[in-house]
């Protein structure tokens, strides 16, 4: 009991007045039709159907293993990289099918891009990782790719830290900076949706602080859906909420009712800690 | 409170006595194997060093014995030594001929000829043990020394004698100065004489039986060499064979005339060696292919005969080495009749011993007062000097003149060569060969070698390496990686038997098929691309990954087809049907059946395995993380190969190549047989080459233990573990950084 009240705090803090009104009136941006999905014999996503709002945060919650990284990976179609993988239904993004035979995933991921969990940085510089996703698409120009990188840096708030060690290895930042140089390397190829799957769940709560704080920002322009297993984080950051429990989506609905009222006994549970 | 500390775990554990036993005794198993190793190649380093040591160690002079003549004959004027450097012999300046024992003085013969008349000159060779001289009223004589001993024990002298075997008469009036004389190598005696007068005098004789008779006939013949400038000469050398006599001018040139029929002698060729100075002496090297000249001012010079298309005679006389001066006159030239050595001496008695090869002075020899004469044992191993106080005899160690750092890594004009070359040519047919030891054709053929190799394995592995790492399905990479390191147990000489004795001949045969199919093959995927496209989609999704292999297979075998077909034609149509005249006429290169292509393959097959397997697993083990990343940026596969893994994984390939690099290196067994062992530099596909591993296989048994090819052959051991011992740890190296960086990801 404790903690709702926690969060019920921490929600009336973060929550702007107002936001629920404007978010009614979001447009869908991400449709998700009686979903399922197999990993060779076993089912891990059973019967999903959610529309996730445009310029908004969604965060997906729920126990271990539940398959929130496995639904995440369905909204890029990164699981086409893992072998055996069988689905059933419709995603649509922006109305149309992103698994009809016309689709190029690869086009797709430009649209939509991922941060993981671990913070991935190349092996190049600092400056090389912000410029891959462009050079991929085949821009040379040092004077648009200077000012790409730039631009990137500054929304995923790092630039201030690395302006002058733009050419030193990306490896050698902190993992709070490398976290945020994904953002930066993601937001450079100008998508319109972000998947975050877990991004500060390494990260001291500075860090932490630091990404949601950048989140906030970027739902002015980006759809952003990030999997979280801090409740807090969660209720701060996101204005909608999907808990998923054993591959099935429980209960989707505005954070703020999510976590003061939910309606199924399970999301109750797991909201307060009594399991997961 | 029933908490345990971790450092309570620990000792628990410890404190059980066999834990702790089996604990030490891995402990101590694995640092004695471990250190054990590195001893065991420090060991192995350190024998094949010590065994190139003495090709480093100076050489030395001993003496070993002197003795003091009698007056009583006249003084000694030139002095020889018999082989076990016992029996010392010379002529006396009143014409006699003495021989004594060197460890006691003894005088052991003793030959008075025309006691009346006086010594004008004399020539001692000790090749032969003959003695020539020539007195005042004219005579020449030549004798031999012959010593009979007891065959079981050389040391025990039976007797001593001289047997005169030539004996001529110079005209009346007549005083010869300078004389040579020698048993030539048909049993004729050959002797020049230079007189005061400066004229050359040719004497010959020679005894031949009639077998069936049984009589013996003496040809004798005498002549005066023609000579056609106003040049005073000043000494005379006559050559082994009876073939050459050589003069030398005031005016520093060499004059040469052929004397094969010693009754008409011929001028043949007069050569400017020296402007403006006059040589004092000249005399054949060993080999009779290189004169050494010595001039009044005390400089000594090779000089050597090589092939010349444009003189008359199909040969001309070229400066070779410069050896070091003496201060003043050099009086006589002596050589050595086992080596390239040479001793000159100088009119204020300087002795100093030479290598023609290595153009190094290698010492001096010392006598208690003024040398006035040296000589060289007839083994080379010793010298027997003449001076003021009589006769010393010294032992030489010189095991390895031949050899220097500059014969072995640099440019050497060698006899009969018109220019400095890298050259391998460890023996010849004859004793007086000039050994050739440059060790650069062999490093270069090694080098090339690899090269060729990795020029075929490095592409095929690396794009292998990729396929399997990267693109293709695990099912294939289950089956392509063992395969592919099965192909690595194949014992090299099975393939090197089939490179040499199968694929060289059907290479040769239908080289230009072989190539045109080799060409068509990467070209014949692009069809196969073709065709997999125009299958339906709903088919190929459905078909098992790695199946567009199928798809490639059908136009792969059709094109290679094709190019075996064609192969004739093209051959036909671009090098006139035949395309070794064509390579040989057009581009001025012969086809070796056994060449760098064939090697490339063979070797090119054995390390392919290695550059594989090590390339693969530096891809794979690029983390799958920084795969994910880059393809959710919307790279494609293969973007994400080139630029995210590939640079990633590029020390570990990078360690790869050289890891195939250190084992083309050091293989042996393939470039044994498919090379064709040339030890040529030639970076041409079709020309053999010889590396410093087959170089071992190939001259060790010609290797006498402990000589001086033996000793080499160590050195280019030496050279290969030195190689493949950096190349293995500079790769290594390189592994274990990437490995840290891997951690770091
Ligand atoms: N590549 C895969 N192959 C087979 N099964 C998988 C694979 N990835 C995930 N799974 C299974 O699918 C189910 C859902 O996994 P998923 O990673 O989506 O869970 P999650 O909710 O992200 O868990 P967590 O919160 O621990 O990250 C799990 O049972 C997991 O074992
Ligand atoms: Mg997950």
């Amino acid at each position: 009991m404790e903690i709702v009240t926690e969060l019920q705090q921490t929600l009336a803090e973060t929550m702007v007045p107002g936001n629920l009104d404007t978010d009614r009136h979001s447009q869908p941006k991400i449709v998700v039709d009686e979903l399922n999905l197999w990993y060779g014999e076993t089912q891990a996503l059973y019967d999903i159907t959610i529309s996730l709002p445009e310029r908004r945060v969604s965060a997906f919650i729920g126990p271990s293993g539940c398959g929130k990284s496995t639904f995440l990976r369905v909204l890029n179609r990164m699981n086409d990289l893992i072998d055996d993988v069988r689905l059933t239904g419709r995603v649509l993004i922006d109305g149309k099918n992103i698994y009809d035979g016309s689709v190029d995933p690869v086009t797709l991921r430009r649209h939509v891009g991922m941060i993981f969990q671990k913070s991935n940085p190349f092996p190049k510089s600092i400056y090389e990782n912000v410029a891959y996703g462009q050079r991929l698409l085949g821009k040379r120009k040092k004077a648009e790719l200077d000012e790409i990188v730039e631009r990137s840096l500054v929304q995923a708030a790092l630039w201030d830290e690395v302006k002058d060690r733009l050419n030193e290895p990306a490896l050698g930042l902190s993992g709070g900076q490398m976290q945020r140089l994904c953002i930066a390397r993601a937001l450079a190829v100008e998508p319109d949706i972000l998947l975050m799957d877990e991004p500060s769940s390494a990260l001291d709560p500075i860090a932490t602080a630091k990404i949601e704080e950048l989140m906030f920002e970027l739902k002015e322009k980006y759809t952003i859906v990030i999997v979280t297993h801090n409740m807090q984080q969660a209720a701060r950051v996101s204005d909608v909420t999907a808990f998923f429990y054993l591959g099935r989506l429980i209960e989707f609905g505005e954070t703020r009712k999510i976590f003061t009222n939910p309606t199924k006994k399970q999301t109750e549970d797991y909201i307060t800690g009594r399991f997961g | 409170m029933n908490k345990t500390t971790a450092s309570d775990v620990e000792r628990n554990t410890l404190t059980q006595p066999s834990r702790r036993l089996s604990d030490r005794l891995a402990t101590i198993l694995i640092s004695v194997g471990g250190t054990g190793v590195i001893l065991v190649v420090a060991a192995i380093f350190v024998f094949i060093a010590y065994e190139t040591l003495p090709l480093w160690i100076p050489p030395s002079i001993e003496h070993s014995s002197s003795l003091k003549p009698s007056d009583t004959l006249g003084t000694l004027h030139v002095v020889g030594v018999d082989e076990y450097q016992l029996v010392a012999y010379g002529v006396t300046s009143r014409g006699a001929l003495v021989a004594y024992d060197l460890r006691n003085s003894r005088m052991l013969a003793v030959e008075l000829t025309e006691s009346s008349d006086t010594l004008s000159a004399a020539y001692s060779d000790v090749q032969e043990g003959t003695v020539t001289w020539t007195t005042r009223s004219g005579r020449i004589k030549v004798s031999k020394i012959m010593v009979s001993r007891n065959p079981a024990q050389p040391e025990s002298i039976r007797g001593v004698s001289f047997k005169e075997i030539g004996s001529f008469q110079v005209p009346p009036g007549i005083v010869i100065k300078k004389v040579v004389g020698k048993q030539l190598r048909d049993g004729g005696i050959g002797t020049a004489a230079l007189s005061d007068g400066g004229e050359v005098y040719y004497f010959h004789s020679r005894t031949t039986e009639n077998r069936i008779t049984g009589k013996t006939v003496e040809e004798r013949s005498e002549s005066q060499l023609p000579v056609s400038t106003d040049e005073v000469i000043s000494c005379v050398a006559l050559d082994h064979v009876g073939s050459k006599v050589v003069a030398g001018t005031d005016r520093g040139a060499l004059l040469v005339w052929n004397v094969q029929d010693p009754d008409e002698p011929t001028f043949v060729e007069r050569t400017e060696v020296r402007e403006g100075d006059t040589l004092s002496a000249v005399e054949f090297l060993l080999g009779d292919q290189t004169v050494i000249v010595g001039s009044v001012r005390g400089t000594v010079r090779s000089y050597t005969w090589v092939a010349d298309t444009l003189s008359s005679i199909g040969r001309k006389l070229v400066f070779l080495n410069t050896f070091n001066s003496h201060s003043s006159r050099i009086e006589s030239i002596t050589i050595s009749p086992r080596s390239k050595s040479f001793l000159t001496l100088s009119t204020d008695g300087e002795a100093l011993l030479h290598y023609q090869t290595t153009a190094k002075t290698l010492l001096q020899v010392e006598t208690p007062s003024r040398l006035q004469f040296a000589a060289f044992s007839p083994k080379g191993d010793g010298i027997i000097a003449l001076s003021n106080d009589g006769v010393t005899a010294f032992r030489i160690d010189n095991p390895h003149p031949e050899v220097s750092m500059h014969i072995l890594f640099g440019r050497v004009q060698y006899e009969g060569y018109a220019e400095p070359t890298y050259t391998w040519q460890s023996s010849g047919g004859t004793d007086d060969f000039e050994p050739k030891f440059s060790l650069m054709p062999l490093l270069f053929g090694t080098m090339k070698g690899a090269f060729y190799a990795l020029l075929f394995a490095l592409p095929l592995a690396l794009f292998a390496a990729i396929y399997t790492a990267l693109f293709a399905h695990p099912k294939i990479k289950n089956v392509v990686k063992p395969t592919v390191e099965i192909m690595a147990a194949l014992p090299s000489v099975v393939i090197g038997f089939i490179a040499a004795l199968w694929f060289a001949p059907v290479l040769e045969q239908s080289f230009v098929a072989i190539t045109t199919t080799a060409v068509l093959i990467p070209l014949s995927v692009l069809p196969g691309i073709v065709l997999w496209k125009l299958l339906p989609a709903k088919l190929t999704h459905r078909l098992p990954a790695g199946s567009e292999l199928l798809a490639i297979f059908p136009s792969l075998i059709l094109i290679g087809y094709a190019g075996y077909l064609l192969g004739p034609w093209i051959e036909q149509v671009l090098f006139d049907g035949n395309y070794r005249q064509w390579l040989y006429e057009v581009l001025g290169v012969t086809y070796d059946q056994r060449n760098s292509i064939v090697v490339g393959f063979a070797m090119g097959f054995a390390v392919i395995p290695i550059i594989f397997t090590i390339s693969e697993d530096a891809l794979s083990s690029v983390p799958q993380h920084l795969t994910a990343g880059s393809l959710a940026l919307g790279a494609t596969r293969w973007q994400t190969a080139m630029r995210v893994i590939l640079p990633t994984a590029s020390p570990g390939i990078f360690s790869a190549a050289m890891i195939g690099f250190g084992r083309a290196v050091g293989e042996t067994m393939i470039v044994l047989m498919a090379t064709g062992n040339t030890p040529l530099m030639n970076w041409g596909p079709f020309v053999g080459m010889r590396t410093l591993s087959a170089n071992i296989a190939v001259e060790i048994p010609e290797a006498p233990h402990l000589g001086t090819l033996y000793r080499v052959l160590f050195v280019s051991g030496l050279l290969l573990f030195l190689f493949t011992f950096v190349i293995n740890t500079v790769a290594e190296l390189i592994r274990q950084r990437l490995r840290q960086r891997y951690s770091t990801i």
